[in-house]
């Protein structure tokens, strides 16, 4: 079954005969970007977006796979905070900034006569509320993991079985989603974001989003990690340096990590 | 001054005062001073309790057993405190607004009943920080017999025990605008989640806590003593749900060291 799958996604992308694939160095679009270099050779690049929303240690790794692998790698240059309306944060915010990114994206491929962009949207992908995709949908961007039918488990499967760095690599997702739509988007915001997961991720935690609601933090980890995050020594070590970062409020979420949850209050509604 | 010296201090300054009316809310300060005033004057000391909104209703409830098991007279007085100027909004100056308009309806109930006094049981540590409220309390004239007495919280405390009061150990609650930080709109809503929460807190076992509102967002702040117990599974999901249902969007843990803040925070914040 998977292996079929596996089977439709080569095609697939052999069909496609050139492919500029968008890449984060997450776990979709590396397998993604892989597949497609292992069936198209040089016909396959990868694009990778340097941008505030997108913290540094990503890019690294984008970076270091490509080179690892001998891929061509473009970075393109986001800057979504100059998008009309993306501050503000508005609801249509994946919309507005996917559209402007993958405009830029086309005109790279174009300008290497690559024909086609590809993204790495799963199946399951489907399910939330992702006004990005409509962005793609109408710039005709296409999604061969999708169309290969892989769900999140199919990818995570084929990495580790394709020995991919990225098969237990946690999900990420832009920064931006950890801002609940409405809360004004900055520079500085970002960076404090930013700089607070990179602690996490120094102390060893592997899943963990920082969402921010003002000046308040609001950690969500693992609840099988709560109790490390809770003993004094570390709690204060986090405590003190997001409120170094300038965060008025440091708190951990009682439900835990979960993807979606700046969506909580839009479902309400 | 020894504790006994203090103690007889107060008791002579009461006695000098001959008829007294105490702003009594049940919390450990003013039973303290209702039950050696009530001891020094017999029926010549009352009480007065504010009814409002603001005050959790649990802490009423104990203050009229109190005098009733003791035989007190006491005087209750309702107030819509969110139609007090200033108040909903939530000002930095909320606590001056609201005691002085407060103390005022205080002084006039006692003038109608030929009591000579207002006092108030705030104790020696409450005029150390910005006391926007105590400062209501100096222009109204209202005596502070604790304060002159020389008597600290903690001889609040000891003195209780002393004296076998019920309220020696009891948290001191204050005033659920306190739950809100200043300048965020206090509503009957708002302050009814807040309250339902705390209720819960308190009825699931925990001896110290507080539920800040930051909007839809729920801040809790617990002993770190007590992290363990609120983060196990049950408790961590009966809590969240519970809250979700109050209104809440986000429940969320503080990770500040409550234990450090016990000292300076009080009623006015």
């Amino acid at each position: 079954m998977l292996a079929q799958k596996l089977e439709t996604l080569k095609d697939y992308l052999a069909s496609l005969e050139s492919v500029a694939v968008a890449f984060s160095s997450g776990v979709d679009s590396t397998l993604l970007l892989k597949v497609a270099h292992d069936v198209l050779g040089d016909k396959a690049i990868a694009v990778t977006a340097s941008s505030l929303s997108f913290p540094q240690r990503e890019l690294d790794e984008a970076k270091k796979f490509c080179d690892l692998n001998h891929i061509t790698q473009v970075i393109c240059e986001s800057e979504e905070l100059e998008i009309d309306g993306f501050k503000s944060n508005p609801k249509n915010r994946c919309y507005l900034c996917k559209k402007e990114l993958f405009t830029k994206i086309l005109a790279i491929a174009r300008e290497h006569n690559i024909a086609n962009v590809v993204e790495g949207s799963n199946l399951d992908d489907l399910g939330d509320y992702r006004p990005g995709l409509q962005a793609i949908e109408e710039l005709g961007i296409k999604s061969p993991l999708r169309f290969a039918g892989l769900s999140k488990s199919d990818v995570r499967e084929l990495s580790r079985q394709l020995n991919l760095p990225t098969w237990d690599k946690p999900s990420f997702a832009c920064l931006a989603s950890r801002f609940v739509y409405g809360e004004m988007i900055s520079e500085e915001k970002l960076k404090m974001v930013g700089a607070a997961e990179q602690l996490l991720s120094e102390m060893g935690f592997k899943q963990y989003r920082v969402r921010i609601h003002g000046k308040l933090a609001r950690i969500e980890i693992m609840p099988e990690d709560f109790t490390r995050m809770l003993q004094p020594e570390t709690r204060e070590k986090i405590y003190d340096s997001l409120k170094a970062l300038g965060f008025s409020y440091v708190s951990l979420d009682l439900k835990g990590y979960r993807t979606g949850s700046m969506n909580e209050e839009l479902e309400k509604k | 001054m020894t504790l006994i010296e203090k103690f007889e201090k107060l008791k002579d300054d009461l006695k000098a005062l001959e008829s007294v009316a105490v702003a009594f809310s049940g919390g450990v300060d003013s039973t303290l001073l209702l039950k050696v005033a009530h001891d020094v004057l017999g029926d010549k000391a009352v009480a007065i309790t504010i009814f409002s909104s603001l005050f959790p209703h649990r802490d009423y409830l104990e203050g009229s057993k109190f005098c009733s098991d003791n035989k007190i007279t006491q005087i209750m007085c309702p107030v819509d405190s969110l139609k007090i100027s200033g108040i909903k909004e939530n000002s930095r100056n909320r606590c001056y607004l609201c005691k002085k308009d407060l103390f005022t309806r205080l002084l006039n109930i006692a003038k109608e009943r030929n009591i000579a006094n207002v006092i108030d049981g705030s104790n020696l540590n409450d005029g150390k920080e910005y006391r926007p409220g105590s400062r209501a309390l100096k222009e109204l004239g209202i005596k502070s017999p604790l304060r002159m007495a020389g008597l600290s919280k903690s001889d609040v405390i000891e003195l209780s025990k002393v004296l076998g009061l019920p309220t020696w150990d009891v948290s001191s609650f204050a005033c659920l605008a306190s739950r809100f930080v200043y300048g965020e709109p206090i509503t009957k809503e708002k302050l009814k989640m807040v309250e339902n929460s705390e209720q819960l807190l308190s009825d699931m076992g925990f001896q110290r806590y507080m539920v800040y509102i930051h909007d839809k967002f729920a801040r809790l702040e617990i002993m770190p003593e007590d992290f363990t117990m609120m983060l196990q599974a049950e408790a961590r999901m009966k809590i969240y749900k519970a809250l979700k249902e109050f209104g809440f969007s986000y429940v969320t843990l503080d990770l500040k060291d409550y234990n450090v803040d016990l000292e300076v925070e009080g009623e006015d914040e």
